[in-house]
């Protein structure tokens, strides 16, 4: 071990030493496979139970075997099993033989006789037809079973493109085009595309004779065909590159300099991949101080292992190029961001299947070079060749993968402590853990040992002891001593939490690896490559202009502003959406109905004030669900009932999502986006503790006593992180509160809110069970869903279905360990379950001022589409990644969505038990009253009956008073 | 002397002039004589006309209607104060955690912001604007503070002051600080007078600077015997428009409190127990459309206001004496 440190130590100084601080920078090119084989070894050395389940645990056991060099081929047409939706396609785009179509759910299943036992890679041909957008995903089997983890998510990518020019809009500003996806047949070894932690293509273990081999659908149509157990081919050292491409006679070119802009990017494996705009330099190609060019690719959209970029670039004359890259890697501070270049299809050299991008905050020039400092020299042929960029975790890659593990490990024993000790341990007891768990305890000292060498590790990667390392160490040290000490665990456990926490976000940030690039140059080696930065007086005068442009530029208005007659649509919403939203309007909306939009993202505030001086807009979207009624009974929007065809766009919404925007026989907005609670579990812990997901509540109180054994939680939110979000806390117990009212067969309002039902049985019974699940089950009052759920501690919640996107994204560790289901329900005497739940909701509406009633109806018509919301929803993921989804309460949108089938039917069980929640005049009060109730009866031990009661008295005093405000009929008048 | 008669002589027309033009005329002609004063007086009184007094006037006037923002206002005379204070529970809470919040901060704020001014100028000059800066923080960091009040004091069992208390075996349940009522107001005042330090600080830190060293010289020799009475003979006089900014800002700051209490309470906090006169103005403004009632709301707290600076001043007045 002592020596391998030395070793890294000497290369590390040294590759440090030959970096010259300059804007040139070199790419240097470490053989990748070295630290790996040593690192399996240090790993062996302490012996951690990883997972069990993954990669690493199966290389383990499959460590020494052959890796025969032979090709089996099999015929896909031949599969010996299938789900239907399985066809056999012949002659398909433009391959000849034949090829099979597997849909999105189901299997198919090949036999294959391997003469020579061994590991094999796996090579498929694929196309990837169209489907909804998203990556294509599937687990592949092998004689019956998961081979291992990674082996149930196997991602394979589309290809997509611009759809058509970039445009400019009336005010010069570039419109980025939209994306679409070329698919074509693609060659891949099936890798880890998903963490990035392996670079190899995966080795799968095939027996002497007949094995099986299928493919089970998890996301996406994917049409394949070919499937070839082979070897890949081994890559040469650059020297041996070198030597063989000069023993052919190949020389250096002279004189040659072909610059290839970034934006220019001819496929991507990403929709997001797209041309962006940076105005931070004035050395950016095309630039302009102040109006939007596209003149870059990458960012930070650009950051997950396995996206790619490919250029196609001609070149004049056959020969040896060096390879210059214009970018810029300002995110990861004090560490490199990698890359893997292949050209026209192949890593060329060892050296190029991981360039390291170090970061600098400017843009500079990165050159490929030797370790000597010279420039790596290319052969390629006279005519079109193909640069092909991929990111990858590089060297990182096990490092990563090993912290990764540690979480698992250190929240598992995290949970095993807590199942003994509570949330609240008693400071001043011995639990004794070290008699109770001696291997929790031992784990606990080997991983801390374990990080401190990662730590080494990562220190002789970076160069540099610095942020990048202190979480490592800290949490090294805080586990070593807890091994030691055994007797203090009990009383560190928050501490051991938060820096779990913490690790699992430096490792969120250490995997991603953005870079930006305006450029590269295929050049001749003695060409002099132009200068990255601008410079002092340049960046001077460059941020001069644009200061003296930000007075004249309109940067609130969106794409072609148009005059006069225009309708005028206000969006509560990013810069990000919005352009989406107007390039979506000008290239479909005006393009088809001649009618101009001019779109402009607002602040929520703004719209009332502009209402009242009467400038506002024709149209508002993207609203809180209470503003279309509050406008409405202030005679301020159109009601949209009036229009013929109203009850056709009606009807392409769920019901309960419309339902807040009626009011007295009208409808005064459409929904943009609705959402509504489910029911959240981690499969892992409900299967270690041997119960199901609750269909009812009833099954949650025979489960609630397993969990409390053990010291695990149930969630029912009914707090929000007040700083966050200090209005939210009332809703937010509505909506708690909602579940069970409804599944009582309560209602919030008698008579279209003419007073408050919840003095009902069914409300109070309700409110009864809702308040004790508080009291007598002890469920939490306050907590952080999203840290107790990745933590373990909270393995069953109820929670906005929205969260799951925030856990797809910002819980790797977990991934494939949780789900999500149905809420609990109540037993009806028919035997099937009432599941119903609240919801809430976003709304357009139309401003009562509009100059063109029928025109605004349009653009409301064509907004809430499917073919918009559908466009939309996908576009806004591809922008901004799955923590985006679009939540489109348009019902035939969201089947388009790119939704795991599974995930998918839970989400519509849930979807059709959905009650909206009425909007009245002083309804403000029903949701503020709920929490006064509700704190009063948990803080205070008041009777829940009186208190609901009580608190419905205020809420109809108020809901009297507002409706005598506006003339309608109130309970006075009724008796 | 025959310069007098004709002075007069003189005078009369004049003044008969001024006479037919009456009073107004002689304001114009007053104006005219001092024009340039005047113009350079002009843009801060333009502006301070318009954005200030004039939306005070007319939020007083609207105090008088029934105004729900988006249909135009209509007279109702005086039903909006009749409600406010014979109808309106939630108003008489708000008035109570307004003045307890006031007396807390504008009180013990004001004369703890005067002690730590005091004391830091005894410092040396060297280490003066460190300290000077530690005690302004609060006014600098404004509001993203509040965050880590809300941090220490949240009600989650891993909150910090929770954590501490449940670690030590001081209680076994969390404490909902922040959202049970029983605990809100002696958080929240903690908090507000934290806040509340900085607000006539810096004035008073500049005050103090500015105090002639040579009337302490002349107090000594006239008889000053300690501290105390240098500070309330010499010291305190000399710096009467300080500690009347002081005054003034944390008066009206500490009436207006709403904004820092809501990331720490939400809005509206459990049973209105903490709901200020603003929170409950912001309430009728924002959420229920009642701009009239609204109006009447801060045209009382308006005038309480200017009452309190009125009594404030006379008792400043009395420094020294």
């Amino acid at each position: 071990m002592k020596r391998f440190l030395q070793i890294l130590l000497v290369v590390v100084f040294f590759s440090v030493f030959i970096f010259p601080w300059s804007t040139n920078m070199q790419l240097q090119a470490e053989a990748s496979d070295s630290p790996h084989s040593e690192l399996v070894e240090r790993l062996e050395a302490v012996a951690i139970g990883s997972r069990g389940d993954d990669y690493f645990a199966y290389q383990a056991q499959y460590e020494g075997f052959p890796k025969p060099a032979r090709e089996i081929k099999i015929e896909v047409a031949n599969f010996s099993r299938a789900s239907h939706g399985v066809e056999v396609l012949q002659d398909f785009a433009g391959r000849p033989g034949r090829a099979v179509k597997t849909s999105e759910e189901g299997f198919i299943e090949w036999k294959v006789n391997v003469d020579t036992p061994g590991l094999y890679q796996i090579k498929i041909e694929y196309y990837p037809v169209e489907g909804r957008g998203a990556s294509i995903e599937r687990e592949l089997w092998l004689n019956g079973e998961l081979p291992f983890f990674e082996a149930s998510q196997l991602i394979i990518k589309r290809v997509w493109t611009d759809g058509g020019q970039v445009r400019r809009d009336n005010r010069d500003n570039d419109i980025r085009p939209g994306q679409v996806e070329t698919p074509f047949w693609r060659e891949l070894y099936l890798a880890d595309y998903n963490t990035g932690y392996y670079p190899e293509p995966f080795h799968f273990y095939f027996h002497a004779g007949e094995n099986t081999l299928r493919f089970t659908a998890v996301k996406e149509p994917l049409v394949i065909g070919s499937i070839t157990l082979c070897q890949k081919k081994a890559v040469p050292t650059y020297d041996e590159y070198l030597r063989d491409h000069l023993a052919k006679g190949r020389r250096p070119v002279e004189g040659q300099f072909i610059k290839v802009q970034g934006e220019s990017a001819q496929f991507r494996s990403e929709p997001t991949l797209y041309a962006i705009n940076d105005r931070t330099s004035p050395t950016t190609e095309p630039y302009h101080h102040s109006k939007i060019r596209l003149n870059a690719i990458g960012g930070y959209r650009w950051n997950l292992p396995g996206q790619w970029i490919k250029w196609r670039f001609e070149v004049p004359e056959s020969g040896l190029y060096k390879i210059v890259f214009k970018a810029r890697q300002n995110s990861v501070r004090g560490s490199y961001c990698n890359r893997r270049l292949l050209i026209n299809g192949e890593v060329p050299f060892l050296e190029t299947d991981n360039l390291e991008f170090r970061y600098n905050n400017n843009w500079n020039n990165y050159t490929i070079t030797t370790a000597e400092g010279e420039p790596c020299l290319f052969y390629l042929e006279k005519g079109e060749n193909e640069l092909h960029m991929e990111v990858t975790l590089g060297r990182l890659a096990d490092l990563l993968r090993a912290v990764e593990d540690t979480i698992f490990q250190l929240n598992r024993a995290y949970r095993k402590i807590l199942m003994v000790t509570s949330a609240n341990p008693d400071p001043y007891r011995d639990y004794q853990l070290d008699k109770l768990m001696p291997d929790v305890i031992a784990l606990l000292g080997k991983q801390g040992a374990f990080l401190d060498a990662l730590a080494a590790q990562l220190r002789d990667y970076t160069g540099e002891r610095g942020t990048q390392t202190a979480i490592l160490t800290q949490m090294a040290y805080q586990l070593r001593d807890m091994a030691d000490k055994p007797y203090t665990i009990h009383r560190r456990m928050n501490s051991f939490k938060e820096n779990i926490g913490a690790l699992g976000a430096w490792l969120r940030e250490m995997k991603v690896q953005p870079i930006d690039i305006d450029y590269f140059v295929v050049a001749a080696p003695e060409q002099k490559i132009p200068r990255a930065d601008a410079g002092f007086f340049g960046k001077m005068w460059h941020e001069f202009r644009g200061m003296i442009a930000s007075f004249f530029e309109d940067y609130q208005s969106i794409g072609d502003v148009h005059g006069g007659e225009a309708v005028r649509v206000w969006a509560v919403t990013g810069r990000d959406q919005a352009q989406l939203l107007k390039q979506m309007i000008d290239d479909t909306f005006t393009a088809q109905t001649g009618i101009p939009v001019n779109l402009q993202y607002i602040q929520q505030q703004v719209l009332m004030p502009a209402v009242v001086a009467g400038r506002g807009p024709d149209v508002a979207s993207n609203l809180y669900r209470n503003d279309p009624i509050n406008y409405a009974i202030r005679n301020a929007v159109v009601d949209l009932t009036e229009f013929p065809d109203f009850s056709g766009v009606e009807k392409r919404f769920h019901p309960s999502a419309i339902q807040p925007f009626r009011f007295e026989g009208g409808v005064y907005a459409l929904p943009d986006n609705q959402t509504f609670p489910v029911l959240f579990y981690r499969s892992d812990i409900l299967e270690e503790l041997g119960i199901d997901v609750p269909e009812t509540w009833d099954d949650l109180y025979h489960i609630l006593p397993v969990l409390q054994k053990n010291h695990l939680e149930f969630g029912i939110p009914i707090s929000v992180q007040l700083q966050a979000d200090p209005y939210g806390g009332p809703e937010l117990a509505m909506q708690s509160y909602a579940i069970f009212l409804f599944q009582w067969g309560g209602e919030l309002y008698r008579g279209n809110g003419i007073a408050s039902a919840l003095d009902s049985e069914e409300a109070i019974g309700a409110f009864r069970f809702w308040t004790e699940l508080f009291l007598n089950y002890g469920l939490p009052v306050w907590y952080n869903f999203a840290n107790r759920f990745r933590i373990g501690e909270m393995p069953l919640a109820v929670q906005d279905y929205q969260t799951y996107n925030q856990l797809i994204v910002f819980a790797p560790e977990i991934r494939g360990l949780w789900g999500f289901a149905p809420v609990p329900g109540v037993r009806r005497p028919d035997g099937s379950i009432d599941r119903s739940v609240g919801s809430s909701a976003m709304a357009s509406m139309m401003i009562k001022a509009t100059k063109d009633k029928e025109a605004s109806w349009e653009f409301l018509k064509w907004w809430t589409s499917a073919e918009t919301q559908e466009r939309f929803g996908r576009e806004m993921e591809t922008l901004l990644g799955a923590a985006a989804r679009h939540p489109t309460a348009n019902m035939e949108a969201v089947s388009s969505l790119p939704w795991p089938l599974k995930d998918y039917k839970a989400l519509m069980d849930q979807w059709q038990w959905v009650k909206g929640i009425q909007e009245v005049p002083g309804g403000y009060f029903t949701p503020r009253h709920i929490t006064n109730a509700l704190r009063k009866v948990i803080y205070q031990k008041e009777d829940p009956r009186e208190t609901l009661l009580d608190y419905v008295i205020t809420i109809n005093d108020e809901l009297t008073s507002k409706r005598l405000e506006f003339g309608l009929e109130t309970l006075e008048d009724r008796e | 002397m025959p310069s007098q008669p004709m002075q007069t002589s003189l005078s009369m027309p004049y003044k008969r002039k001024l006479a037919e033009r009456g009073r107004l005329g002689r304001l114009l002609a007053e104006i005219k004589k001092n024009k340039v004063s005047y113009l350079f007086l002009a843009p801060y009184a333009i502006i301070f006309l318009f954005f200030t007094v004039l939306p005070v006037l007319i939020s007083i006037g609207f105090s008088f209607t029934y105004y729900n923002i988006l249909e135009p206002p209509q007279w109702i005379g005086w039903r909006n104060y009749i409600n406010l204070f014979l109808a309106d529970e939630v108003f008489l809470i708000s008035i109570k955690n307004t003045f307890l919040l006031a007396a807390i901060t504008g009180s013990l704020g004001y004369f703890a912001s005067f002690f730590f001014a005091w004391l830091i100028n005894e410092l040396p000059r060297r280490i003066r604007p460190l300290f000077v800066l530690v005690f302004y923080a609060p006014a600098l960091a404004g509001y993203a503070v509040a965050q880590i009040w809300g941090i220490l004091f949240s009600g989650d069992a891993y909150g910090w002051m929770n954590g501490f208390l449940m670690k030590i075996g001081f209680i076994r349940e969390p404490i909902y600080w922040l959202t049970d009522p029983n605990y809100m107001l002696p958080v929240l005042l903690v908090v507000v007078l934290w806040m509340s330090l900085s607000h006539g600080f810096l004035a008073f830190v500049a005050g103090l600077q500015t105090v002639d060293r040579s009337l302490y010289e002349a107090g000594y020799t006239d008889g000053i015997r300690n501290r105390w009475q240098e500070l309330w003979y010499i010291t305190l006089p000399s710096m009467r428009p300080q500690l009347m900014f002081g005054a003034v800002m944390s008066i009206t700051s500490s009436f207006a409190i709403h904004d820092a209490l809501v990331p720490l309470v939400g809005f509206p906090s459990t049973d209105y127990a903490a709901h200020t006169v603003v929170s409950h103005l912001v309430d009728y403004g924002t959420f229920r459309f009642e701009m009239g009632y609204a109006s009447a709301i801060a045209t009382v707290l308006f005038l309480v206001m200017v009452g309190t600076n009125k009594i404030v001043q006379r008792l400043l007045r009395k420094v020294g004496q």
